[in-house]
């Protein structure tokens, strides 16, 4: 439905989205996992042509968004990851002004505004100005404004930033209602466990590019059946670096000053690999294994955590 | 589309009335201090009237003289006297019936003449507190009048009441002699009694107030500074582009299927609306409540010119608002550009009267050429031939200017 070739933007000298290229099948929610900066946000806005890309192709059902521009965003709802809305205005009156921009009939609007109100939760509070709505409503609301039109595709960005976790666990509720009832999503986060609950396939990003891309299992694939284990200390950079050669299972994934990470496979146990540390010289503030999991993919891919 | 979205800023803007109404009626405001102050009155504009009721219990001459007064000149324009029956006064007082009751007691007219110490007495109306304090000050004034002019003709006055009160007959010689001493008594005091002296003070004031030139005083501070508040209020207005990008439903918009031509036109054109609106009613207000006349066949070129005046200020506004990258930078600029094109298109001093070497720069002022046009058809009411020239001057900086902020927008808007 939507695929994106070689998609380019650089803000000066910072490369925010290099040349990625993706594609969003029909009625799924594919997820663009990555933390800060990784350059979502540039990519939801060029796709939404908010943001002018440097080079790159962005097609939606075959049309290419250079020639049918207006069409394209005819089709795409977009909820922006700040709030944006009038809140001064109250929730109908949010809905039913983003709906009047798409052409959309009286009494389709109307119950589509009905429809949405209830998806989202808002009905009894449907007639108070949006400004007096905490955090997880105006979330709520800014949602459901991207969805009214029925778009053939929904662009989430980070819809569960700053809102508390039984806000958090609503909104990803309505996200898979929004799913079931057949709307494309494309869901950017930071949250491994969101991507993990709602996706259908994922992209990893950091840096402006994507790291890897495919189902949950393709990408967990990618760390295999492997632990990673994640060291922190004071240690010989040389000697670390060497240490696949004594333990022949063990894989090198980063290293920096004080921290080096290496996967090994989940057979084997952790207690030689310890021995093998100590005896090497290793200085051990702190040690963490990661079962395999978006989360070792992400350290494996990276070198770093999601969250860091 | 662009309809939605202006529809869309009204409602925004009546959800909070209070401040959008006090800001489009800062030029009517304007309009209306500068017309109290320099304005000329209209013909048939009413006039204060001050309902007096009077009593006459005295019915001399000299009461006579002093209720003569209120019928009189300018006299006649401020008082509805109604004189009524001797003790019906207070009754109609008690109901509310008039600002003050004015009662010349029996004797006054024989006391004054004596050179008696007199009263008059003067019932006001409690519940007003303006037209009452204006009858007792004029009759303050009568009452001197009447004593000064006793004091004058003491002589002469006597000497007809001798020969009323003996109704002995004047011989011709005594009539004679009167009569001249009369004409030089009247020819004294002419200046207290024809006109009254109150209406001496308004004459004053009036000559100043010569109908023409006031209008044109009026209409010439009038069309400099209705243009230069009018464009504070457009500038007001234009902080919506800030608002709507702070508030992120500008992105909103241009992500969906809002292009920045057409956001940027539609905030424009609410601004222009607005604008178009107040602007207006600054000149109703000065055609019904201070006598400004257009004739009908002007009231076309005048809405062209307008139409286009306004063009060329959302221009300016445009302008400043597309260059500025945020809000502080805009209420840095904006007040400044403003009382660039204020101060040289001579909203403050006539533009006439700037050093010449300046002079070139109020032609580049669209406040310069909308007030040189609003002088041309309503003061010397030239047809619109006579406008040509600002109505193309104020359409090109309108183009130039609209057209400048429509690209600045674009680039602004899309990253
Ligand atoms: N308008 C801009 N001018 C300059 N740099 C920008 C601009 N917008 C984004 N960037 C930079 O591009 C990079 C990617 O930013 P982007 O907002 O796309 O990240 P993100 O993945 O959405 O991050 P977050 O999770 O914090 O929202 C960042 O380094 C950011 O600083
Ligand atoms: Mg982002």
């Amino acid at each position: 439905m939507l695929k994106i070739t070689n998609l380019t933007k650089s803000y000066g000298q910072l490369l925010a989205v290099d040349h990625i290229a993706f594609e969003v099948n029909e009625g799924e929610i594919f997820g663009l996992l990555g933390p800060n900066g990784a350059g979502k946000t540039t990519t939801i806005n060029m796709i939404c042509s908010l943001v002018k890309p440097d080079a790159g192709n962005i097609e939606l059902d075959g049309l290419d968004m250079h020639q049918a521009g207006d069409t394209v965003r005819k089709h795409l709802g977009v909820v922006p990851q700040e709030v944006a809305l009038y809140e001064d205005l109250n929730a109908i009156e949010n809905l039913r002004f983003w709906g009047s921009l798409y052409q959309m009939k009286k009494q389709e609007l109307k119950s589509r505004i009905e429809q949405l109100l209830e998806v989202t939760g808002l009905t009894e509070r449907a007639k108070d100005r949006v400004k007096t709505y905490s955090g997880g409503m105006k979330r709520r609301l800014n949602m459901a404004v991207g969805l009214i039109h029925q778009p053939k595709l929904l662009l989430l960005d980070e819809p569960t930033v700053g809102i508390d976790p039984q806000a958090r666990h609503n909104m990803l509720d309505t996200v898979k209602d929004i799913a079931k009832e057949g709307t494309t999503i494309l869901y950017t986060t930071h949250y491994m466990d969101e991507a993990e609950m709602l996706c259908n396939r994922l992209a990893i990003m950091d840096h402006g590019r994507i790291l890897a891309i495919g189902s949950q299992d393709e990408i967990k694939q990618i760390v295999g059946e492997n632990r990673l284990l994640r060291v922190m200390g004071s240690f010989d950079k040389l000697i670390a670096e060497s240490l696949p050669n004594k333990l022949k299972e063990l894989a090198l994934i980063s290293i920096a000053e004080n921290e080096v990470v290496y996967s090994l496979p989940v057979e084997y146990g952790t207690g030689e690999f310890l021995e093998t540390l100590i005896k090497s010289g290793f200085e051990i503030d702190n040690l963490s294994i990661n079962e395999p999991s978006l989360d070792s993919v992400f350290i494996k891919l990276t070198g770093r955590e999601l969250r860091d | 589309m662009i309809w939605k979205l202006i529809k869309k800023d009204l409602l925004l803007r009546l959800k909070n009335p209070t401040g959008f109404i006090t800001l489009t009626l800062l030029p009517i405001l304007f309009a209306l201090l500068l017309g109290m102050i320099f304005g000329p009155k209209s013909d048939d504009a009413p006039a204060i009237q001050i309902s007096l009721l009077t009593e006459d219990h005295d019915d001399t001459f000299v009461s006579e003289f002093i209720l003569g007064a209120f019928g009189r000149g300018e006299m006649a324009k401020m008082f509805q006297v109604t004189a009524v029956d001797s003790g019906t006064g207070r009754q109609m007082m008690d109901e509310g019936k008039a600002s003050a009751l004015l009662i010349i007691p029996k004797g006054f007219g024989d006391a004054l003449l004596d050179e008696e110490q007199t009263h008059l007495e003067l019932v006001k109306n409690p519940s007003e507190s303006f037209a009452p304090k204006i009858a007792e000050e004029t009759i303050t004034i009568l009452a001197e009048m009447s004593d000064r002019f006793v004091r004058l003709s003491s002589k002469q006055i006597r000497q007809i009441r001798k020969s009323i009160d003996s109704d002995t007959e004047m011989s011709d010689a005594q009539m004679a002699i009167m009569a001249i001493n009369t004409y030089h008594l009247i020819k004294r005091v002419e200046d207290i009694l024809f006109p009254p002296a109150i209406a001496i003070e308004t004459a004053d004031v009036e000559e100043e107030k010569d109908p023409m030139s006031a209008s044109v005083l009026y209409i010439y501070l009038l069309a400099g500074i209705s243009i230069f508040s009018l464009l504070f209020m457009m500038e007001a207005l234009a902080r919506d582009f800030f608002v709507e990008q702070d508030n992120q439903t500008a992105y909103r918009l241009l992500s969906g299927p809002i292009r920045p031509f057409t956001y940027v036109i539609s905030k424009l054109s609410f601004i222009y609306i607005v604008g178009l609106v107040s602007y207006l009613l600054v000149w109703i207000i000065a055609i019904i409540l201070f006598g400004i006349r257009l004739p009908l066949y002007l009231v076309p070129p005048f809405l062209l010119l307008i139409l286009v005046l306004l063009t060329s200020l959302t221009g300016i506004i445009g302008m400043i608002y597309s260059l500025a990258a945020n809000r502080s930078q805009a209420s840095a600029i904006a007040p400044a550009c403003i009382i660039f094109f204020g101060l040289f298109g001579g909203a403050m001093i006539q533009a006439e009267q700037l050093p010449q070497f300046m002079r070139p720069i109020s032609f580049t002022s669209p406040v310069y050429w909308g007030q040189d046009a609003v002088k041309k058809l309503f003061v010397e009411n030239l047809g619109i031939a006579s406008i040509w020239i600002n109505l193309a001057v104020l359409g090109g900086i309108g183009l130039l200017l609209n057209g400048l902020s429509f690209l600045f927008f674009e680039r602004k808007l899309r990253a």
